[in-house]
C-alpha cells in the first residue's frame, strides 16, 4: 500500500515536473522578449554566450524595444526568469558552494516611446530598475534617457556583456584602490541621457554611489560619467569612458572623514565578426584624498578573444593586469583565465548554459588557481 | 493463373504437352515479364521521386521555417515582422534572393549575414536545405 502510493506521489512529482516544462515558454537570455518577437537566442546574444551582438546592443540602448513598438498585454512577453548556480573554487581558500539564485526579469515597451526593465535577484538585491523614454528620427537616430538603478550601456556591452563565461575582467569588477570601494561595473541609483547618430552613441548621467558600511559613505558627493563609442557595423569599435566621483572614507562613525576625489578614465575596443571576438581595454584612475600625498594611482587592462565555432559552444582567453598605487607601496596583479560555455539544451520550451572556466593570479608572493562552475536555466 | 495460362496455351496449341516440360519456358517467360514490370515500376518511381523529394523537403522546411525565421523575415518572407523591419531584412521573394543557388542561401543560413545570425551547430545540413527548399516556394505563392 505505501509502495503504492510512494509511487502515485513518483508520478505526481514527475508530471508536475514535465508540466512545467511543457508549459514554459521560448526562451533567451531574457526570454520574454524572445517569446515577444519570435526569435531565438542568437539573435540578441553571441549564446550560448551572453556576448551581445548588433542586434542585441542597439536593443538595449532603445530600451529593450524596437522602434515602434507598444505595450503588448502578453503577459509572457513581460516576464521572464532565470535561475544560476555558481561553485567557485580558488586555491588556498574555502570552496564555495553558492545557493542558486533567482532573476527575475521584466519590461518592454511601455508606449511607444517609453519603456522599463528589472532585473530582480530575488536572493541579494535589485541589479537594475529603470524607466526610459526614447525618441527616434530615421532608423539610426534617436535620443533616450533614463532614470532609476542603472549603469553606464558601454560598461554593459563589455562588463557583463562581454561574458562568456562566469567572470568579469579585473579592472571592471575587481580592482579598487585602497580604501575606495569603487568599481566601474556597478550600478547606482541616477539618471542618464543618451543618443546615438549614425556610428556614435554617446551617453552621461549622475549617479548617487554606494554607501559601504564602516568603509566608506558618500555623503553629499554625487557622480558623474560620459562614454562615448564608435561603433561602425553596429557592434565592433571603439569607447571612451569617463567616471568622476567622490567619497567619505574611513569609519563613518569616526570622523574625521577623508575626502577622496577620484576618477577612472578608459578606452574600450572590440573587432567582432560572428565566429570570434578581440576585446580590450585599458583604464587609469587617480584618486585624490585629503591628508594623503601623492595621488594615489590605478591603471589595468587586459585582453580577450572570443571564439564561437557552432551554436554548441563559445571558448575564450583572457589576461588581466592591473597596477595600483598608494602610499603604502604598489600592487601588481596579473591573471591568465580560459573557459568555455556550452549550450546544454534549447528548445521551444526553455534553455540552459553552463559555463567552466579555469585562471591562475598572481600577485606578490602568493599565485592562486582559480576555477568556476556556473549553471544558468532560463525560462 | 499460370495453371489455367498454360491449360489454355495447351488447349490451342493441339495435343496436350505435358506440363513439368511446358513450365521452365512459361517460368522464363513470366519471369521475364516481372522483371520487365519491376523495371517500369522502379523507372516511374525514380522520375517521381525528385519532385516528392522536394515537396518533403519543402514541408518539413515550413515547420524549421516557422521556428528559426519568421520571427524577423515574417510567414510570407515578406520581412515585415517588427524586428523584420528593425533589421531591415531582405524580402526573400525577391527576384534577386530567389536567383542565388541553393548553395548561396544555404552558406547564408549556416554562416550568418549582416546582422542575420549563423545557424551553425543549430541546425544539420539537411535541415538547412530543407529551409532553402521552403524559401524556394515562397516566391511562387
Amino acid at each position: 500500500m505505501r509502495t503504492s502510493r510512494t509511487k502515485i506521489r513518483c508520478l505526481a512529482v514527475l508530471l508536475a515536473v514535465g508540466g512545467a516544462f511543457a508549459l514554459c515558454l521560448p526562451s533567451a537570455a531574457v526570454p520574454m522578449w524572445a517569446r515577444r518577437y519570435n526569435v531565438a537566442c542568437n539573435t540578441c546574444h553571441n549564446w550560448p554566450a551572453f556576448q551581445l551582438t548588433a542586434t542585441g546592443l542597439d536593443f538595449l540602448r532603445r530600451g529593450h524595444r524596437l522602434k515602434g513598438d507598444g505595450f503588448d498585454k502578453d503577459w509572457t512577453h513581460l516576464v521572464a526568469g532565470h535561475v544560476e548556480w555558481e561553485y567557485d573554487a580558488a586555491s588556498g581558500s574555502t570552496n564555495q558552494f553558492n545557493s542558486p539564485n533567482f532573476h527575475l526579469h521584466a519590461g518592454g515597451a511601455l508606449t511607444e516611446n517609453f519603456s522599463g526593465y528589472l532585473n530582480a535577484n530575488v536572493n541579494n538585491d535589485i541589479e537594475a530598475a529603470y524607466l526610459q523614454y526614447t525618441k527616434e528620427w530615421g532608423d539610426d537616430t534617436y535620443f533616450t534617457a533614463r532614470g532609476g538603478r542603472l549603469g553606464p550601456t558601454l560598461l554593459r556591452n563589455y562588463g557583463n556583456g562581454l561574458e562568456a563565461g562566469a567572470s568579469d575582467p579585473l579592472i571592471l569588477t575587481a580592482t579598487t584602490l585602497n580604501s575606495n570601494p569603487f568599481t566601474p561595473d556597478r550600478l547606482n541609483n541616477g539618471v542618464d541621457v543618451g543618443g546615438r547618430y549614425q556610428w556614435f552613441f554617446a551617453q552621461a548621467g549622475v549617479l548617487n554611489g554606494d554607501d559601504v558600511a564602516g568603509q566608506a559613505s558618500v555623503g553629499h558627493h554625487k557622480d558623474f560619467y560620459a562614454t562615448l563609442e564608435a561603433n561602425p557595423d553596429g557592434v565592433s569599435g571603439v569607447g571612451l569612458y569617463y567616471h568622476h566621483g567622490g567619497y567619505d572614507l574611513g569609519d563613518p562613525a569616526a570622523p574625521p572623514q577623508l575626502n577622496d576625489s577620484y576618477h577612472r578614465e578608459g578606452v574600450f575596443a572590440n573587432y567582432s565578426q560572428s565566429l570570434f571576438r578581440i576585446a580590450g581595454a585599458y583604464l587609469y584612475g587617480k584618486d585624490h584624498v585629503a591628508t594623503v600625498t601623492p595621488d594615489r594611482k590605478i591603471h589595468g587592462w587586459y585582453a580577450q578573444v572570443n571564439g564561437y565555432p557552432s551554436g554548441w559552444v563559445a571558448v575564450w582567453a583572457r589576461y588581466d593586469d592591473t597596477k595600483t598605487q598608494d602610499e603604502t607601496g604598489q600592487v601588481h596583479t596579473r591573471q591568465g583565465t580560459v573557459g568555455a560555455t556550452f549550450k546544454v539544451f534549447e528548445m521551444n520550451t526553455t534553455s540552459a548554459r553552463i559555463a567552466l572556466e579555469a585562471g591562475r593570479q598572481q600577485m606578490p608572493g602568493v599565485h592562486t588557481n582559480l576555477g568556476v562552475v556556473n549553471l544558468l536555466w532560463a525560462f | 493463373m499460370t495453371t489455367a495460362t498454360r491449360k489454355t496455351k495447351s488447349g490451342i496449341g493441339g495435343a496436350p504437352e505435358p506440363a513439368t516440360a511446358a513450365a521452365p519456358a512459361a517460368r522464363d517467360r513470366w519471369t521475364t515479364a516481372a522483371i520487365a514490370a519491376l523495371a517500369l515500376v522502379l523507372l516511374v518511381a525514380t522520375a517521381l521521386s525528385m519532385p516528392a523529394a522536394a515537396r518533403a523537403d519543402a514541408a518539413a522546411g515550413a515547420q524549421l521555417y516557422k521556428d528559426k525565421c519568421v520571427g524577423c523575415h515574417g510567414a510570407d518572407g515578406s520581412g515585415s515582422t517588427p524586428m523584420g523591419k528593425a533589421l531591415k531584412v531582405q524580402d526573400v521573394r525577391k527576384p534577386e534572393i530567389q536567383a542565388k543557388t541553393d548553395a548561396e542561401l544555404a552558406a547564408s543560413i549556416t554562416n550568418g549575414k549582416g546582422k542575420m545570425p549563423p545557424q551553425k551547430g543549430n541546425l544539420s545540413a539537411a535541415q538547412i536545405g530543407e529551409i532553402v527548399a521552403y524559401i524556394r516556394t515562397l516566391a511562387k505563392k
